[in-house]
Formats: structure tokens, sequence, C-alpha cells
């Protein structure tokens, strides 16, 4: 048993290529609709809300880490994956660049913890929802201090974390759910759990 | 400038100025790089992107901090503001000074980072063009049989990640059939060095950031 956890902990080649083609599909996914961001950003900024938009939005830019998780089940697959689809964030758009790694890995250090708590043994609606709520306090804690959160009301404060985490647990727990779902019934994920 | 040194240079100082509150350390960051850019020859339409990208986060969260957070500091809202400019024109930064390429490379023989991740990576990237063409492909058949599939769409998601599948294992196949062996130590042709100067460089960078921080300026 010891000696098998510690044979699929290994990173093959077609693993990192697996996840970093992932990440680039998603990458192009999120930029094709990328301009949802800039749209709500205008729409709350006469109301102050402004920073509403990423929170709302943020559970998409993490589902890169819970899927690699659950596609890999893998000790540091949610890190690894988060922080390679950041890179290829950081390659493709070139705008936001190396600040962008930063983000990517706080948030897939985020959702690592979540599946560090179920010892990586359970891959089931749970633990995605408890790396969603891992991610939404990680990273919160981050924006508390990199976006200045903290200087906001309270009420605010505590708005902005409820959204960010709905958007986390529809996002990165009820969509990669789906997802992995139908991965599942495809059985082609089996050979690599094997 | 060596691309492992550039990335922690660049690195330490986007965490530092996250945690650091000085509107002119901002926008000095902003100068230094638009210097940079400028011995690099990058093109006037970058300069144009790297301004009007961040416009629209930029004007939200000084609007939200101005007015609507506790304390309504007019500081606080252009170190916001600055702030995600800097971050902008630090990436701006990096990618004119070196490329995807040299940064991966540099990586492998500089920062000793597996020869599985940078080689996978780099195997990935250049399926960039076929992976555009796959998502436009899965979204046309869909909607020939009357499906429209959102980005949210877990079904547009699922395909992608059967192409996927398909493709690394293909990939991985060919890399290893070609030589490719897993983490074994390898010869280059082009050895990347780090020169004495990039130190020099760095150490006055920080030293330098840190006295800007510091000092009166606001």
């Amino acid at each position: 048993m010891q000696q098998k956890a510690a044979h699929s902990n290994r990173w093959h080649l077609r693993d990192v290529i697996l996840i970093t083609i992932t990440s680039i599909f998603m990458g192009i996914i999120f930029f094709v609709t990328g301009f949802l961001y800039n749209g709500l950003t205008l729409a709350l900024t006469p109301l102050g809300m402004a920073p509403f938009a990423n929170d709302i939005l943020l559970g998409l830019w993490t589902m890169a880490g819970p899927l690699a998780a659950f596609m890999l089940q893998k000790v540091g697959a949610a890190t690894i994956g988060e922080l390679l689809a950041s890179a290829v964030e950081a390659i493709i758009g070139g705008q936001w660049g190396p600040s962008t790694l930063i983000s990517g890995f706080v948030q897939g250090f985020g959702s690592e913890l979540g599946f560090t708590f179920t010892l990586y043994r359970r891959y089931d609606m749970a633990s995605l929802s408890l790396s969603a709520l891992t991610t939404a306090i990680v990273t919160f804690a981050w924006d508390l201090v990199r976006s200045g959160y903290a200087a906001y009301h309270p009420w605010m404060i505590v708005a902005l974390f409820i959204t960010r985490f709905i958007s986390m647990w529809v996002f990165g727990a009820l969509l990669v759910s789906a997802v992995t779902k139908l991965l599942d019934r495809s059985h082609l994920l089996d050979r690599r759990h094997a | 400038m060596n691309p492992t040194i550039l990335l922690i240079l660049v690195l330490f100082v986007g965490v530092e100025i996250s945690f650091t509150s000085v509107i002119w350390a901002n926008v000095i960051i902003i100068a230094i790089s638009v210097l940079v850019m400028l011995r690099h020859r990058a093109p006037i339409l970058s300069y144009v992107r790297l301004l009007l990208v961040p416009l629209i986060p930029a004007v939200g969260i000084w609007f939200s901090i101005r007015y609507f957070s506790t304390a309504q500091s007019v500081h606080f809202a252009w170190v916001m503001a600055t702030r995600i400019y800097a971050y902008a024109f630090l990436g701006g930064l990096f990618t004119f000074s070196t490329t995807t390429e040299k940064t991966l490379a540099s990586l492998e023989q500089n920062a000793h980072i597996p020869t599985t991740f940078v080689y996978g990576m780099l195997g990935a990237f250049n399926f960039v063009p076929k992976i555009r063409s796959e998502v436009k492909i899965i979204r046309a058949s869909a909607q020939m049989r009357g499906i429209d599939l959102h980005f949210w769409s877990p079904r547009l998601l699922f395909k992608s990640i059967v192409a996927a599948l398909n493709w690394s294992e293909n990939l991985a196949e060919a890399m290893t059939s070609h030589g490719f062996t897993e983490n074994a130590p390898r010869t280059h042709r082009t050895v990347i060095r780090i020169p004495w100067w990039n130190y020099v460089v760095t150490v006055i960078s920080i030293v330098g950031l840190q006295a800007i921080l510091f000092s009166p300026l606001k």
C-alpha cells in the first residue's frame, strides 16, 4: 500500500503534458470570456462595488487546481496544476506577467489544503467543497493585503467573502464534479489511477 | 539578464509592493519597466495595451477605496490604482526581456527544475494553435446539432480533457521514442550562464526598493 502510494505520486511526462494542455484549454476558454470581468467591473464601479467582479468570477480562475487534483489524484497536483495554469495565462495573455504566478501559487496552495485535510483519500463532492472553502479562505487572506480588502467596511468584507466562496463552490466544486462525473463514466482515467 | 534571476527579482518586487503602500515605489517601478521595454524596442502598441488593459480594474478599485472604504483615503486609492499598473508593467518588463523558451531553458539549467516539467510544458505549449482550433471544432460541431456550448458547460471542458488525454499520451510516447528519459541528466547545446553583473543589478534593485519603501516618500 505504502509502495503503491509512493509510486503513484511520481509525476510522469504525460501527467505534466496533460495538466499543461488542460490548463491551456481553460486559459483559452477563460480568455475568450475575459471581457466578462471588465464588463462587470465597469457596471459595478459607479456603485463602488468593483471588487465584487473579482470575487464573482474568481471561482473560474481557481478551477485548474481542483480539476488537476481530481484527474491525477497526486500530492501537490492542485498546487502544480494551478501554478501551471497561471504560467499558461501569463504566457498567453502576457499582460499580467509574472505576478499571475504569485496568485496562481496562492490559489493552488488553497485548493491543495482541502485535499490535504482528507489525506488525499477522498475525491468527491465533500473534498471538492472543502477545497473550495480552503481556497476561499487562503485567497481572501491574500487579497486582504494585496487588493486592499482590509480597507473596506466589515459588512462589505463579509459580503465579498461569501460571494467568493459561492463562486468557488459553483465553479470549483459543482462544475468540476460535473466534468469528472462525465470523465468517470467514460472510464478514460481508470488506467491512470491504476 | 538571465531569465531565472530576472523572474526571481520580478516576483520579489511584486510580492513586496503587495505588502507596502508607497505610491512612489509603484511609479518608479513603472518608469524602470518602461525604460527596459524601450531598450528592448517593444512595439508602441504594447505600451498602449499595458495602459488600456488595467484601466478598468484600476479605476474600479480607485473608486471603491476612495468612496466605499472605511478610511476613504485618497492616498490608499492611488496606491491600489498604481499597484495594478506596477504589476502590469513588471509583466511587460519580463515579457520583453526574454522568451518562453529561454525562460524554460534557464529554469531547467539554472533553477534545476525537473526536466520532466520543463520539457512537458515545452511540448504542451507547441500545441497552443491546435488547442485553439480544437475548442472551435468542439463548439462548431455542437452548434451543428443545435447545442450551444458555453465556457461554463461541463461538456465543453469534458471534450477538451478527452482531447488532452489523447494528446498527452501521444506526445509523451513520441518524446520517449525520440530518446527523452524522465529526469535523466542531460547535456546542453546552449549552456546558460548567469553573468556576474546580474547579481549586482539584483542587489542594487532590491536595496533601491527598500530605500524608497522606507524613505519619507509616500
